[in-house]
């Protein structure tokens, strides 16, 4: 008769996102940084300006707005938790649902499903816009580009791996959440594990060290998956890109578990 | 099973300091159960414990019989209201009973009839962060029914509500309690719980100071103490203290008379030719008798008193 | 009255406030802790072997130096001039782009006056490369110059075209000169080379530096050279004791290939009194693009974040409980309370960032000169050279600078996750970005973004043939756009906290 209790934890924490303003607006803006850094790289492409043989990525361009859109989700996954610090909701939280394994399975569940739609949405857009704008530049099937289609293995590798890319970090930006019940501090963290690495990469010159360091950083790792050319060239292979992300979200969303079994609610 | 709170040898240490030390008690149904203490006793975080908000050290906290924790559908067991403030501002008022709602398997009409309890009916669809602190500590309340609970428990609920608000908070206790659920309030207010509390719980510096219901506590606070209206106060206290009386000034027309039987004083006071206009027992306010209660705890706190209790508890 | 006069007692106020929260003044030396670990542990990953097989020669300061010309001769000893006009000056036309590899490359335009095709006379001592000297020249596109010791540049007219030109040596100084008739002669500048024997090479020479092919985006950079060469005809040749004339080529002739440049680095043919020079190289300073200090102080990525998340929660936090009713209570100018919390972090911060920069490159320095980041290619960095002293100030003014925009962000959104998202996506989006996008284009995000004042961690000049966005840009731009930041945000922040309540 009544829901079991996994399905009524699920509920809730949906309602609970559902219910709140910025959970909509955030998603809009990972949507739309997304597709806009995306139509901006692909608008300023032009095959005439790149000599033949052209070996431009396009997937991967027309995907890139993804490392801009990120912080929308990101910013959602961190305040849906920590909010719940700030606003002391967790108390109400945790008198309706004692079991805090359930608590955080609810919210996993209902922002990985958030995750992957702004992921969908995302990938559709910037698929679509550079399906749209690329032939104008040039860029047409006579000159051996034809147009961004999922039906193409590595496109549609690309468009899902993007979308499993942003659920991860989604969970990632959560799990840091739980951990540090802190808004600045997850949101800090977040920032410096996506974006740091390739900044530090930038500085290292030993093309060693810019090997390891693109391998093991959760972001250059996880969006190898969107290359569809000279794949040789990159530093992991696409599933194993994703593997390593994985790792990342897992051991902060174990951590952050174990951190919410074991600490008062505070 | 009879609705009840039972906590048992219940002790919980933060950092340095011993919030509750020991403590057990019984909340039973059909009674509003006072839980009494000056600030930072360990009164919230009892409650806590008996929520499974915070792990207690040594001893346990049952609802019902049951560990807090194990309950499948906690909000029909227990309505709480711990900080009315922990609400998402950003939120509407029935969006925050419906996520509760939900998580319990409540239906959606039941938030509808708790915002019309409350009196929050015409504020469902606003935002929490514009609320008033009374309106935030209704809205607390209709999350507390929600469930429709037999054991509830408030801590602190007057806090910012208008005298009409408090006048109605005490009939919401009183009826709750009279529909046989076991109702638990804290409060560090003695007057909040007169005519409210049929039992008390006082605590201080987290132990327990006493567990005995309101009517033996007064009947102990007011003991056989005569009060006597007199034009003549001086030299009926003299009369009535050479009869071996303790006379007290309790107005300007008032004594109070310890140590004798009515009927007796009557009779001195009429033998002496003082006219008086009022003679009757003397009924202790519950403010009298929890300082009476917080006296006796001077042994708790050797170094300054009652009062002190409060800030060494911290 | 009294309350009024008191900022100094505000500036107590303001810092007793962010002293006092101890998770912010853990979070401080955190990010000192972090700039310098992270520097120290990441120093490991740069490593050079410049010095192995160089591209450079070790000039009179044993700085690292191109020479390579076409040089016209003859020695002569003590005081004398030369003059000659230059008819001519015809460098070979370059390509914009080329194909190297699997790399379409686009030819990197250097405005610096040391990488010009020239023509022009010269005193050097010996025809061994990376030899004191002085000259003056007629370049392709920049006019006359005269240059000395590989770095030093006095700017002659800019006239094109026939151009007379005079070299006077008198003693140890050498005074240059030009001429539009041979007859009115300007004085263009004077110089003392550092070391100048008697007895020098003295002659009319013409040089081409390669052209510079770079591609960058998509995270990395490649560059490429190709050499070129210049055909000058000299005439009016005019030396005090008239030798002979002999043609040589200076420096490294193996970089001249069939793909450009001259074969034999260079010829010389006389026709009636007229020379007329082929010739190929460069004369000027080569240093490495490599920043050795800017690869000492990688952590500072990681302290700039923590002192952000201050920045705004320093801010944010007086909104939380209401704090900030009772602040402007009791100071109710917010204009001078904005002002008091912007001198307060800004201070911290710049001590705490120096604290962090100065220690990274204490730590990282003897790291990097153990990975071959040595002299001649890298000379020893010092924390009283000017280039380090600017380069340690103007960081730890960056990371105040980026903590004060983050204070000013927070007090305008009130919203610490919006604030600290907002603050670092200034800072680090353009950087991701400016990686992605190709040539040149990213510098406009570095001018107008946060993300420019990285580039205050370089002590050398800019230049874009480095994978990093803020490498195009020069330190002080870099810090005028922090500065920029911090005025408009502030000014943004205080014009809000007038009109708005509290």
């Amino acid at each position: 008769m009544m829901a079991p209790r996994p399905l009524r934890a699920l509920r809730a924490e949906w309602t609970k996102l559902r219910t709140l303003p910025s959970t909509g607006w955030l998603m809009l803006l990972a949507i739309a940084g997304t597709v806009s850094l995306g139509c901006a790289i692909t608008g300023s492409l032009e095959y005439a300006h790149c000599e033949s043989p052209c070996t431009l990525d396009l997937t991967k361009l027309s995907l890139a707005g993804v490392r801009l859109g990120q912080v929308g989700i990101v910013v959602l996954a961190v305040l849906t938790v920590t909010a719940e610090y700030s606003t002391r909701t967790i108390q109400p939280t945790l008198v309706a649902v004692p079991r805090r394994l359930l608590v955080v399975l609810g919210k996993l569940g209902v922002l990985a499903v958030l995750g992957v739609a702004t992921g969908v949405l995302a990938v559709a857009g910037s698929l679509t816009a550079g399906r749209t704008m690329l032939p104008g530049n040039g860029f047409t099937a006579a000159h051996g580009f034809p147009a961004l289609s999922l039906a193409d293995d590595l496109t549609r590798r690309a468009a899902i791996g993007t979308v499993l890319y942003i659920g991860l970090i989604t969970l990632l930006g959560a799990g840091l959440g739980l951990l540090l019940r802190d808004t600045a501090g997850a949101l800090t963290g977040a920032f410096a594990l996506l974006y740091g690495s390739p900044i530090v990469a930038m500085f290292v010159s030993d093309p060693r060290w810019q090997h390891r360091i693109d391998r093991f950083s959760p972001m250059d790792a996880g969006l190898t998956i969107q290359s569809t050319r000279n794949l040789a060239a990159e530093h992991i292979g696409p599933w194993a890109g994703l593997g390593v992300l994985s790792l990342y979200a897992a051991a902060a969303v174990i951590a952050g578990l174990i951190a919410f079994q074991l600490r008062d609610a505070g | 099973m009879e609705p009840r709170i039972e906590v048992r040898a219940l002790r919980k240490r933060y950092r340095t300091t011993v919030a509750v030390d020991g403590l057990s008690f019984t909340v039973r149904a059909g009674e509003v159960t006072g839980f009494v203490g000056p600030n930072g006793a360990g009164k919230s975080t009892t409650m806590r414990l008996i929520l499974g908000l915070d792990s207690p050290d040594e001893g346990d906290a049952l609802v019902n019989g049951h560990p807090y924790r194990s309950l499948r559908t906690p909000l029909r067991q227990v309505g709480a209201l711990l900080d009315a403030s922990a609400l998402h501002p950003g939120r509407r008022a029935r969006d925050h009973l419906l996520w509760l709602a939900h998580s319990n398997g409540i239906g959606k009409r039941r938030v509808s009839e708790v915002l019309d309890q409350v009196g929050l009916a015409s504020a469902a669809r606003r935002r929490a962060g514009g609320f008033s602190l009374g309106m935030q500590q209704r809205l607390g309340i209709a999350a507390a029914l929600l469930g429709d609970p037999p054991v509830l428990m408030f801590d602190e609920p007057a806090n910012g509500l208008d005298p009409d608000g408090i006048v109605w908070i005490r009939g919401l206790m009183r009826s709750l309690a009279a529909e046989g659920r076991a109702v638990l309030v804290s409060s560090h207010l003695m007057g909040e719980l007169e005519d409210t509390a049929d039992h008390l719980i006082a605590v201080g510096r987290g132990r327990l100071i006493a567990d005995t219901s309101v009517a033996k506590l007064l009947a102990a606070a007011s003991k056989d103490r005569v009060e006597v209206a007199t034009a003549q106060r001086a030299e009926a206290t003299t009369v009535l203290a050479n009869a071996g009386a303790t006379v007290t000034v309790a107005g300007p027309e008032t004594v109070v008379v310890e140590g004798l039987p009515g009927d007796r004083v009557s009779a001195l006071l009429t033998e002496a030719a003082i006219p008086f206009s009022e003679l009757r027992r003397h009924r202790a306010s519950l403010e009298e008798a929890y300082m009476d209660l917080t006296r006796g705890a001077i042994e708790f706190a050797p170094e300054t008193g009652a009062p002190a209790t409060e800030r060494s508890v911290r | 009255m009294t309350a009024r006069e008191s900022f100094p007692r505000l500036l107590l106020a303001e810092w007793t406030k962010l002293r006092s929260v101890s998770r912010w003044v853990i979070t401080l030396l955190g990010a000192a802790a972090l700039t310098i670990g992270l520097s120290y542990l990441a120093a490991s990953g740069n490593k050079t072997n410049i010095n192995e097989h160089a591209d450079f020669v070790s000039g009179p300061h044993g700085e690292p130096v191109a020479d390579a010309f076409y040089f016209v001769h003859q020695q002569i000893t003590g005081d004398t001039t030369l003059t000659v006009r230059v008819a001519s000056l015809t460098p070979e036309p370059a390509r914009r782009a080329v194909r190297m590899g699997s790399d379409q490359m686009t030819k990197l335009e250097d405005p610096s006056p040391f990488a010009q095709p020239a023509a022009g006379i010269m005193i050097k001592d010996g025809t061994q490369p990376g030899s004191s000297y002085a000259s003056v020249m007629l370049t392709a596109a920049q006019g006359v110059h005269m240059q000395w010791d590989f770095d030093a540049d006095r700017k002659g007219s800019a006239r094109s075209g026939a151009r007379w030109l005079r070299l006077v040596r008198s003693g140890n100084t050498i005074t240059g000169y030009e001429s539009a008739d041979g007859a009115a002669w300007q004085k263009i500048g004077t110089a003392t080379p550092k070391n100048l024997p008697s007895t020098v090479e003295i002659g009319f020479y013409v040089s081409s530096p390669a052209a510079v092919y770079t591609t960058r985006g998509g995270g990395s950079s490649s560059v490429g050279d190709r050499p070129t060469s210049a055909q000058a005809a000299f005439d009016n040749v005019q030396l005090g004791s008239g030798g002979t004339w002999h043609g040589e080529s200076i420096g490294d002739n193996d970089r001249l290939s069939e793909k450009g440049g001259v074969r034999g680095g260079g010829r010389v043919t006389e026709a009636n009194g007229t020379y007329t020079v082929v010739g190929t190289g460069k004369i000027g300073p080569q240093p490495p693009d490599d920043d050795m200090l800017e690869a000492a102080l990688i952590g500072v990525i990681a302290g700039l974040m923590a002192l952000i998340a201050i920045g705004v929660l320093y801010a944010t936090s007086e909104y939380r409980r209401g704090m900030i009713r009772t602040t402007f209570a009791a100071t109710p100018r917010r204009g001078r309370v904005l002002a008091a919390k912007a001198i307060v972090l800004g201070t911290t911060s710049f001590l705490v960032g120096l604290v962090g920069v100065v220690g990274s490159f204490l730590l990282a320095i003897p790291i990097l000169r153990k990975q071959g980041f040595t002299p001649p290619g890298f000379p020893r960095p010092s924390l009283m050279d000017d280039s380090v002293l600017r380069t340690l100030l103007l960081t730890a003014a960056f990371m105040a600078g980026v903590a004060v925009v983050g204070l000013a962000i927070g007090v305008l959104l009130r919203h610490s996750a919006a604030a600290i998202t907002i603050t670092i996506v200034l800072v680090l989006g353009p950087l991701i970005v400016g990686m992605i996008l190709p040539g040149t284009s990213p510098k406009w995000l570095m001018y107008t973004t946060l993300a420019g004042g990285m580039a205050t961690q370089r002590a050398k000049p800019p230049t874009i043939t480095l994978a990093e966005p803020w490498a195009m840009i020069g330190p002080w731009a870099g810090i005028g756009v922090v500065a920029a930041w911090v005025a408009v945000t502030l000014g943004l922040a205080w014009w809000q906290l007038r009109t708005r309540d509290a």
